[in-house]
């Protein structure tokens, strides 16, 4: 049997279904007699003590392993066990209503969960489940049981529960432990933060059939693709133990490049950067490794809707990127890239023929100045709070470039009068996608702070050939001698008037672009999330001089071909064990 | 002795607001006092001794809000406390610009 789920925290986990079943759900109403309530006050002082000395323990110890991003977490519950609103409204449901300390705790979370809940907001981090967690606590610690841990066995164990709570999680034995399935919660949510920080696979939500499940049957958590496999096939289990190994190896491999800048092994710095199109993958691209975002599409603010998203909805949107990334870490927030094939409903705009020669990004922005302008504005209020910078795409004249810096200085102008903070010298880029835009590289680079290099369309529109077109699909390729030589010649361009330039495009991740860019001159690598490590490791082992050799003897080639067997030698000819898979999830 | 309530209004500077961070440093101020510290927003009024209390009240930057102490120490309190109001309370990043 095979149930499908959410990946919340990738790896392979095999071992033995524990089933993990919710205590006391749903109590009657527990009252007292009212002679015992100061009794019973007593016996919730010793439990709220007796709670906040076990959440400061594990605080202690989540800082001592230098977690502290967890121990925040635990943090957080410490101040709410002490909580003088939490605590009177617990006293108070003993004191006045008569009701039983348990019952009594569990109202009152339930009570504050559910008007924390109605706030709405995106950095009250501590959510209902935070509440509900820290109300079992107490109720643990008034019916005087010890901390549950798993029993001491030989056997590995998965544990199978409608619902963890994230300092269940936190206090596991990692060796009896190896992952866990629930049928509630989201990959968001602090149980999976928790999952992912302990390196323990998980599968959370939306797992159906759960129940199904017996204890001590033999179970495969795949965390990576987000299934649960029920007694698993003899193949089964050894294609999946094989998977186990390969990934903690790698995993291994990739970890000592977590922390660390990138660098060549001849120690010149590039910037890694992730690519992102919501507000949860910035934080994901944040525990891969990014350096920043090197491009947020802000396409996803307006599709699938049928009006445009105001001001401070974008403002939120930005502001919260740059909390998840961190406000040192630079941002490129790219604007509205929609039309043609992408759908605005909200501004009805006729189907084309030819979408991709359409109107779409930066030719609708200075046709719809008042949502150019909305965006911009939300822009440069988030440009207080971090390290942002403004991105155009599509910009194929000096002309559009014009308008829209125009657009943006009228924007600073309207936030000035109004004593609206904001970075008054945000960089402002341009995408470079499409060829009008390279060959004139020269020129841009005298009017923006910096170019990054869209390769998935520059390659199409260079080439014109279709991607999605099978007929002309070979000739979509990155390293055709005209896509080069054009790349090649915007990265001159930008460095003679030294202003910084990048690559956003799915070239910038592939092993066998990589030395060529880096010989090309290029400082800045913007790839998915999953593929940072990767691409930190690749790079810090080439060398930037071998590089530009590689280079010059590839342009001299022909035919693509043949360039991609020059690279694969320069490679051979290195260290074999650098043409490794991209990402971990490319493994499989 | 008699304790007459003093309040004072304050803008919120902390620019994302008082989101859980800065939220408890506006509760761990407030309870090393001993009277009674509120925060009112739009006429209802929070215990700024819980982090509850402040959370609920959802400030957020550029929110106008009314601190009222009555009690032992509420003079020192409304000052300790208001400064952290009227201050950006998290580091922000470096490069804040005024306008």
């Amino acid at each position: 049997m095979i149930l499908q789920g959410v990946p919340a925290s990738a790896g392979y986990a095999i071992g033995k279904a524990r089933i993990i079943r919710e205590e006391v759900s749903h109590q009657p109403v527990a009252k007292i007699d009212p002679s015992t309530v100061a009794g019973e006050l007593e016996r919730l002082e010793a439990a709220l003590a007796r709670a906040a000395d076990e959440l400061s323990r594990l605080h202690a110890k989540w800082i001592g392993d230098g977690r502290e991003q967890e121990a925040e977490i635990f943090e957080g519950h410490l101040y709410l066990i002490r909580d003088e609103e939490l605590t009177s409204l617990i006293r108070s449901k003993i004191a006045d209503d008569y009701f039983q300390a348990e019952f009594a705790v569990r109202e009152a979370a339930e009570d504050i969960a559910s008007r924390l809940s109605r706030l709405d907001d995106p950095y009250l981090q501590l959510r209902s489940a935070d509440i509900r967690d820290i109300g079992d606590r107490i109720c643990r610690c008034l019916s005087n049981k010890q901390e549950e841990r798993a029993a001491p066995g030989s056997e590995r164990e998965i544990l199978i529960a409608e619902d963890l709570l994230p300092t269940y999680i936190a206090q596991l034995d990692n060796e009896v432990v190896v992952g866990f399935a629930t049928s509630l919660g989201g990959a968001t949510s602090h149980t999976a933060i928790i999952a992912r920080s302990l390196g323990l696979p998980a599968v959370i939500g939306a797992v159906t059939n759960l129940e199904r499940i017996e204890e001590g049957q033999t179970i495969i958590v795949d965390g990576v693709e987000g299934k649960v496999i029920v007694d698993p096939s003899e193949e089964d289990l050894a294609s999946y133990g094989e998977l186990r190994e390969r990934y903690l190896r790698r995993l291994n491999e990739l970890r000592a490049f977590g922390n660390r800048p990138t660098r060549t092994s001849d120690g010149h710095l590039v910037e890694l950067t992730a690519n992102i199109g919501s507000v949860k993958e910035a934080s994901s691209a944040a525990d891969c490794g990014a350096e920043g975002i090197g491009l947020f599409r802000t396409e996803f603010l307006f599709m699938e809707r049928n009006d445009l998203p105001d001001e401070d909805e974008q403002f939120e949107v930005y502001r919260d990127i740059v909390q998840a990334i961190g406000p040192e870490a630079p941002v490129v927030i790219r604007t509205m890239d929609i039309g043609g094939d992408k759908e605005l409903p909200a501004l009805n705009l006729p189907k084309e023929q030819n979408p991709f020669l359409g109107f779409r990004a930066i030719r609708i922005s200075l046709e719809k100045m008042d949502l150019f302008k909305t965006q911009l504005r939300a822009i440069l209020r988030a440009s207080a709070l971090g390290n942002i910078s403004i991105m155009f795409p599509m910009i194929s004249t000096m002309q559009e470039l014009s308008r829209a810096m125009e657009a943006v200085e009228a924007a600073k102008r309207e936030l000035a009068e109004q004593g609206v903070p904001f970075d008054r010298a945000v960089p402002i880029g341009i995408m470079i996608e499409v060829p009008a835009a390279a060959i004139l590289a020269d020129r841009f680079a005298k009017v923006v702070d910096f170019f990054s290099i869209g390769t998935n369309d520059l390659v199409q529109y260079t080439m014109a050939a279709d991607r999605m077109n099978a007929k002309v699909m070979h000739m979509n390729n990155g390293l055709e001698p005209a896509v080069l030589r054009l790349i090649y010649n915007v990265i001159q361009a930008a460095v003679a008037e030294r202003i910084p330039v990048g690559m956003c495009g799915e070239m910038a991740g592939q092993p066998l672009a990589i030395p060529l860019l880096l010989g090309m001159g290029l400082q800045k690598f913007s790839v998915s999330g999953g593929s940072i490590l990767a691409t930190r490791e690749l790079i810090s082992r080439i060398d930037r001089r071998e590089a530009q050799e590689l280079l010059k003897d590839a342009l001299e080639l022909d035919d693509p071909d043949k360039i991609k067997a020059c690279v694969e030698k320069w490679y051979a000819n290195r260290q074999a064990s650098i043409m490794m898979e991209v990402a971990l999830g490319k493994s499989q | 002795m008699e304790w007459i309530e003093m309040q004072k209004q304050f803008v919120i500077q902390n620019l994302l607001g008082l989101h859980v961070r800065p939220a408890k440093a506006v509760v761990a101020s407030a309870s090393q006092f001993n009277c009674t510290i509120q925060i009112e927003k739009e006429g209802v009024q929070f215990n700024a001794k819980s982090l509850v209390g402040v959370l609920s009240a959802g400030i957020k930057f550029g929110d106008t809000v009314t601190l009222i102490a009555e009690g032992e120490g509420e003079a020192e309190a409304m000052k300790t406390i208001g400064d952290l109001l009227a201050s950006p309370i998290e580091e922000n990043p470096a490069k804040k610009v005024q306008p």
